[in-house]
């Protein structure tokens, strides 16, 4: 990578940074304007760091060539110089069009990072609005100015522009003479002018042909005040525009990037000197900073863990064969040496271990400030108000579950807001606060991590789960569900219990993709409700590069089962076993598990069943278990999982793959949705 | 210039674009993968990632026949890395002279035919070899192990 190209991917990496702390002040900016009276400093210099950082992540993205990120916050910039300069009053409405630029400025962070689709349409839709709002606030006072600018030549403005920046008055008079009169009516007036500054341009036209008289208008510059120029024309009759709104800044960067070779989308700093020939070619806001702080690409870390897992087979082949020589060594000394040898190696690789691992631990901050650009989409939408309140930002978790957790939490988000919250004539009937809150919260809890989703809305209907699951044969016309049954329900595949489609609702995902990626992260969900509201609890592990599991072996196959999944490791009487409905089940006590060959379950024949007790391994998907027959059972592991990459979809019962210290692939197993796949065939066939 | 790297399934010969083609490697072992399609081999430890190796539908043709453990294996790049089962990979064909090229109607895996030493070879369509994933699921809800390789 060259050295720009390593300075585009560091400001790419530091925009994230840049837009979250952006969020944190346009949330200021709107309480403030909830509250008109709110402390006028304070909202002035929320004010202030949004305008630096938009102007600031103007400059730097259109050097990168970011020109439409450019674009974006050069619009930001000019509603905050409104704001600055009271041409505009903060109100929920500017709010929204300055979080409608954030949440684009993130789409097209997406799109430079090839993760998300170019929202080019959206990007000129809003460009447009927010072009069009500023023209009509603009006094027109501007439009004299404006004109005069427009016929000057090229030269002209730009020296008009230096004695702008240089802080020097900018004027333009204007008056009209008879064509007999022009000639010396225009020598006295440039003279007048000289005397107080230096005049740039003079423009002639006729200003009304039919009585033969020509306008002339006179762009100049002065370092002193106004006053003075005033004072020589002012009884002549000549009328005085000074540019107090910026607009020579505006015209020279709109002519400048409409001429060829310059870009026409990322506008010139009209305020920025002239580069120093000897100054670098890099604007200081990408200038690297010396700081504690390293950024470390995550597939680079991912290469390392992936390295460190190999390591760890070594060693396990190294330990196998040294436990072997140690027993044959002569005298206990060695024995003991060597011993101590490889508990040390043991702990160091532990400790490497976890080391890699907290480089990869990422904090919930990112993810629930996405939740809160969600939040106010969804309440856009749907037309209603809703508190999103956030807890444990700091609770940390591996960066490859947060980014699953992204999409599922969203559509948990939306679900609450748009089907879990009444609308407030209801809430208020209830006693309940008119706008209704979504708690999102992160817990640590050990090698887990717990996050709740709740809404203070109505909760789920249960009656109304029960017709509607009836109607589809979800359930036995003449079977009476459990509560924990009816809530599980939610999670089948299609189901909904509304009717209608909204723009939230119809967006094809649904509960059961949910589950079926938290699950796929080796997590749970499960889902509670009442009148106080619904509550969906997640818990995920903290981190997926290494997980704990058991070695089984079906036929001539092995793999890893993770333990999580796993509730009792056990060699079962098969007298215990008996068949009702159909249905093999494990009878201890009153209680019936149902008992599933994996070998059958995943396709690979069955397991060897002539024996007086079976290897079993009995797992949990949180609501039901199963006991899964297995030929063999084998030790339980640390191993470092990586996905099935390459062209494969996601194979439903396969977790990921680890690999041996020989080189060969031993694949993890996620038997909860193989079970569930299972199921679903074989009532399909019955 | 043309520049292909021949190779060999069953009595078939095949060409593929040079630039498409990442390593002609040899696996140790690979491991079959349950709920796939038949044309999913398996997987195999490539460059520290786990990589699929497929097969083509020609591959398939004798159904009774299963691979070696020990097999020869051509790394695609397109769309994402993956495994082709290649009986014998053959070498790498220069030619400054444009192919005579014959289009094949009907066989999905290629993109045509070529004249390469007055042989017509197939040349690999390598996206149309993956171009719907969902076709490596197996969804007959049988196993796919069966193969054991």
């Amino acid at each position: 990578m060259d050295s720009f190209e390593q300075l585009k991917s560091d400001f790419l990496a530091e925009t994230e940074d840049t837009l979250a702390s952006l969020q944190r002040d346009l949330d200021d900016l709107a309480a403030g304007a909830k509250e008109p009276g709110s402390e006028t400093d304070r909202l002035a210099e929320a004010i202030d760091r949004v305008f630096r950082t938009t102007h600031s992540l103007k400059g730097v993205s259109g050097m990168f060539g970011f020109d439409r990120m450019s674009q974006v916050a050069h619009a930001m910039e000019n509603v905050l110089e409104d704001l600055r300069e009271e041409r505009l009053a903060l109100d929920s409405g500017v709010c929204d069009r300055l979080y409608e630029g954030h949440e684009l400025l993130w789409r097209l962070l997406g799109h430079a990072t090839g993760t998300d689709a170019d929202p080019d349409a959206s990007t000129d839709t809003w460009l447009t609005r927010l072009d069009g709002e500023r023209r009509a606030r603009t006094p027109e006072t501007g439009a004299p100015l404006r004109e005069a600018l427009a016929a000057i030549t090229m030269e002209e403005l730009e020296e008009l522009r230096i004695a702008g920046t240089g802080g020097r008055t900018i004027a333009l008079l204007e008056t009209s003479f008879d064509d007999a009169g022009y000639d010396r009516g225009r020598n006295d007036l440039v003279e007048l002018v000289e005397k107080w500054g230096r005049v740039h341009a003079t423009l002639t036209d006729a200003a009304d042909p039919d009585a033969a008289r020509f306008r002339l208008r006179i762009l100049a510059s002065s370092a002193d005040p106004l006053f003075g120029l005033l004072k020589r024309v002012g009884p002549l009759g000549v009328e005085v525009t000074t540019d107090e709104d910026g607009i020579l800044a505006a015209a020279a960067a709109e002519i400048a990037g409409a001429t060829p070779g310059t870009s026409s989308e990322a506008p010139r700093e009209a305020t920025s000197p002239p580069p120093a020939k000897d100054s670098p070619a890099v604007p200081e806001g990408a200038r690297p900073v010396r700081n504690a702080m390293l950024r470390v690409p995550v597939d680079r870390v991912d290469r390392l863990l992936g390295e460190l897992g190999d390591l760890v087979q070594a060693k396990l082949a190294l330990q196998s064969t040294a436990e072997s020589l140690i027993r044959q060594a002569p005298d206990r000394m060695t024995r003991t040496h060597a011993k101590q040898s490889l508990r040390h190696l043991d702990r160091k690789l532990r400790s490497l271990q976890e080391g890699i691992l907290g480089v990869r631990m990422v904090t919930f901050d990112s993810l629930f400030q996405k939740l809160e650009r969600t939040t106010r989409e969804t309440c856009r939408v749907v037309g209603r108000e809703a508190r999103l309140v956030t807890e444990g930002e700091r609770v940390e978790i591996d960066k490859g579950v947060l980014d699953s957790l992204a999409e599922p939490l969203v559509h948990l988000l939306r679900n609450a807001i748009d089907h879990g919250l009444e609308d407030p004539a209801t809430r208020e009937a209830a006693g309940k606060p008119a706008i209704g809150t979504v708690r999102v919260s992160a817990e640590a809890d050990g090698a887990w991590t717990r996050v709740e989703v709740a809404d203070d809305g109505a909760g789920l209907d249960l009656d109304r789960i029960r017709d509607k699951a009836l109607r589809r044969g979800l359930l036995a016309p003449d079977h009476m569900p459990s509560r924990t049954e009816l809530l599980g329900i939610v999670f089948q595949p299609g189901f909904s219990v509304r009717d209608e489609t909204t723009e939230i609702s119809g967006r094809g995902v649904g509960l059961d993709a949910v589950r079926d990626a938290v699950e796929s992260l080796g997590g749970r969900v499960e889902v509670d409700t009442g009148a106080a509201g619904t509550t969906f609890r997640l818990r995920l592990p903290v981190s997926l590069a290494v997980v704990h599991a058991l070695e089984v072996r079906v036929r001539e196959h092995r793999f890893f089962l993770p333990l999580n999944h796993v509730s009792e490791v056990a060699r079962l009487d098969p007298h215990a076993f008996e068949t009702i409905g159909g249905r093999e089940l494990f009878v201890r006590g009153s209680r019936g598990v149902p008992v599933v060959d994996l070998g059958e379950a995943y396709g690979l024949g069955l397991v060897d069943r002539k024996r007086s007790h079976l290897p079993s391994v009995t797992v949990n998907d949180g609501a039901s278990s199963t006991v899964l027959l297995v030929d063999e059972l084998g030790a339980r592991r640390e191993i470092v999982v990586r996905p099935l990459s390459g062209v494969l979809p996601p194979v439903p019962g396969i977790a990921g793959s680890t690999e041996l210290g020989d080189g060969r692939i031993v694949l993890v197993l996620d038997p909860p949705s193989r079970l569930r796949q299972r199921e679903a065939r074989l009532e399909a066939t019955s | 210039m043309n520049a292909l790297v021949t190779f060999r399934v069953g009595d078939t010969d095949w060409a593929v674009d040079v630039d498409a083609v990442l390593e002609v490697t040899t696996a140790s072992s690979v491991t079959p993968v349950p709920g796939t399609a038949r044309r999913v081999l398996g997987v195999t430890s490539w460059r520290g990632r786990t990589l699929p190796v497929l097969r083509l539908a020609e591959d398939l043709k004798d159904c009774g026949s299963a691979p070696d453990q020990r097999c020869r294996l051509l790394v695609l790049r397109w769309p994402g890395p993956f495994a082709l089962r290649v009986d014998s990979p053959g070498q790498i064909v220069r030619t400054w002279e444009p192919l005579e090229r014959e289009s094949v109607p009907g066989e999905t895996e290629v993109l045509e035919l070529v004249r390469v030493e007055g042989e017509l070879v197939r040349v690999l369509d390598v996206p149309r070899v993956v171009a719907d994933p969902r076709a490596l699921l197996d969804n007959t809800g049988g196993g796919a192990c069966a193969r054991t390789a």
